[in-house]
């Protein structure tokens, strides 16, 4: 509507000069009176986006987002396409994202790395509903997280491990005969990478639903299946199990 | 249109004066929405680049900094720069909002291009033959060192070429941002942009660029004066009665 009119209204001819500086200032004034309700209701959209109700320490809207983005994510790309394969020579130091609750050098072993994220996730043998209910085992027993939770503290040992304390010429022998070290010098010795401490004898499993596009040949069993049912026989599953790097000889 | 009018009667005083429709409204909003937008998008980014630069010793600021390979001769943002802005711990606020604002960024961005394509108001903006050089003497006139302006049509060459590059910049944005959100889904096109680290280099290096064209468009249209940015809140500018109209470039 405004356009046409209004360019009809106004680049019309106006007699005297002072006609078009009237005509300017009435623009002027609805432009600008139009602007500051835009900039209002601009303000006021961003004011409900950010103090909405939080939902999982986001305001709603994020978190609907974030949700809209997933589902879009998951019906745009296949999921059972391969992610591409790189080879390990080409592998850089993983990034560490933080170390919030990891006080001390976790066991390995008891470490897990669940995945997540794929549509139905409850059919997957692997399913976890709560993965934060996993207990996690240190070296040194359990510290508080609280305070400087960026502050990594490696193992103090006891006894010097072949390959772990790094030199020789490192590790004091007491009167004893034994192995003395410092706690300075040991840490100095703790030449591998936090990555590579996390991440030793990690278990990934991988797992892909339904890869052939077949319904699964019926299961007898006494009792039925032990693992999850369709899972057990949908699943082409892999598991990798990654022998990393410390306490090798 | 004929603004000459030289029908009045001779009494009256004569026009010297005319309103020219400079900017379309449709234009207008979406300037003045990505504003926010881009202001938003931005420091929810430095947001997010926060906590990448936090614990240095672990991801030693491999991206965002001046350096060649293992020289580095400045890290973006010192401590101060961080505390002044009260970015430290805002990391999900920064990815709430990124990943939110980011729609309304891409849709209002799309738009403009989309109704520029439409209306033909892209004739204003692209560079022509002559507009590099046309730049070069906008910019001697920027530092005194050249007397006058050249003949203004909507936008001279300097204008043509930041403003279309300020848009190029903006689907840069949305494509390196596209190979950071989805480097596994969308790999082919992290590689194509030179892998995952690149890609956020390119993201950040666009952002700088946001950040300098924005210091450098106010500066000019502070200088521009009242009338110039008024008539980007109204739409309409006043002018010699003489000049040109931008009507007929318009249509032409």
């Amino acid at each position: 509507m405004s356009g046409r009119k209004a360019k009809h209204e106004y680049t019309a001819r106006h007699a005297t000069d002072a006609e078009v500086l009237a005509a300017s200032r009435k623009l002027t004034r609805r432009g600008f009176a139009v602007a500051a309700i835009g900039a209002a209701a601009g303000f006021g959209f961003y004011r409900w986006v950010e103090y909405s109700r939080d939902d999982g320490m986001q305001p709603v809207p994020l978190r609907r987002a974030f949700q809209a983005n997933a589902a879009l994510s998951r019906k745009v790309f296949d999921e059972r396409a391969l992610a591409p394969t790189y080879p390990a020579s080409r592998a850089e130091n993983l990034r560490i994202n933080g170390l919030i609750g990891i006080k001390e050098a976790i066991l390995p072993e008891s470490w897990r790395l669940q995945l997540v994220g794929a549509a139905n996730e409850k059919h997957f043998a692997q399913y976890v509903p709560d993965v934060t209910a996993w207990t996690y085992e240190y070296s040194r027993g359990r510290e508080s997280t609280e305070g400087d939770h960026f502050t990594f503290v490696p193992p103090v040992e006891n006894q010097p491990v072949a390959g772990y304390s790094k030199d020789a010429k490192d590790v004091t022998m007491g009167k004893d005969g034994k192995a003395t070290e410092s706690a300075v010098t040991q840490t100095s010795n703790v030449a591998l990478p936090i990555w590579k401490q996390v991440l030793n004898g990690t278990q990934i499993q991988i797992g892909c639903n339904n890869i052939f596009g077949q319904d699964p040949p019926t299961a007898f069993g006494f009792g039925g299946n032990s693992t999850n049912y369709p899972g057990f026989t949908r699943m082409k599953r892999y598991n990798i199990r990654t022998e990393v790097f410390i306490n090798a000889p | 249109m004929d603004i000459g009018n030289q029908e009045e009667t001779p009494a009256a005083p004569p026009v010297t004066l005319r309103l020219e429709r400079k900017h379309l409204l449709a234009i207008r909003w979406m300037h003045w929405i990505n504003f926010p937008l881009l202001f938003i998008m931005i420091l929810s980014g430095i947001q997010i680049y926060w906590n990448d630069s936090d614990n240095a010793h672990l991801h030693p600021h491999a991206i965002y900094r001046l350096g060649f390979g293992s020289l580095t001769l400045v890290r973006i943002f010192p401590e101060s720069v961080w505390n002044a802005l009260h970015i430290p711990w805002h990391v999900t606020q920064g990815m709430g909002d990124h990943f939110f604002f980011m729609w309304l960024f891409a849709l209002n961005g799309v738009a403009y291009v989309l109704y520029s394509a439409i209306s033909g108001e892209w004739r204003f903006l692209i560079p022509r033959r002559g507009s590099l050089r046309e730049a070069f003497q906008v910019m001697l006139a920027s530092l005194h060192l050249r007397r006058s302006l050249p003949l203004k049509k909507k936008y001279n060459g300097a204008q043509r070429i930041a403003y279309s590059t300020v848009i190029a910049m903006g689907a840069g944005s949305l494509i390196t941002g596209l190979a950071i959100f989805k480097p596994t889904q969308l790999h082919y096109l992290t590689t194509m942009l030179g892998g995952y680290e690149w890609a956020r280099w390119e993201h950040f290096w666009l952002t700088v660029g946001f950040c300098l064209f924005f210091l450098v468009h106010v500066v000019q249209v502070a200088f521009a004066g009242w009338n110039n940015f008024r008539s980007m809140v109204s739409g309409y500018e006043i002018r010699p009665a003489n000049q040109p109209s931008l009507e007929r470039e318009r249509r032409s």
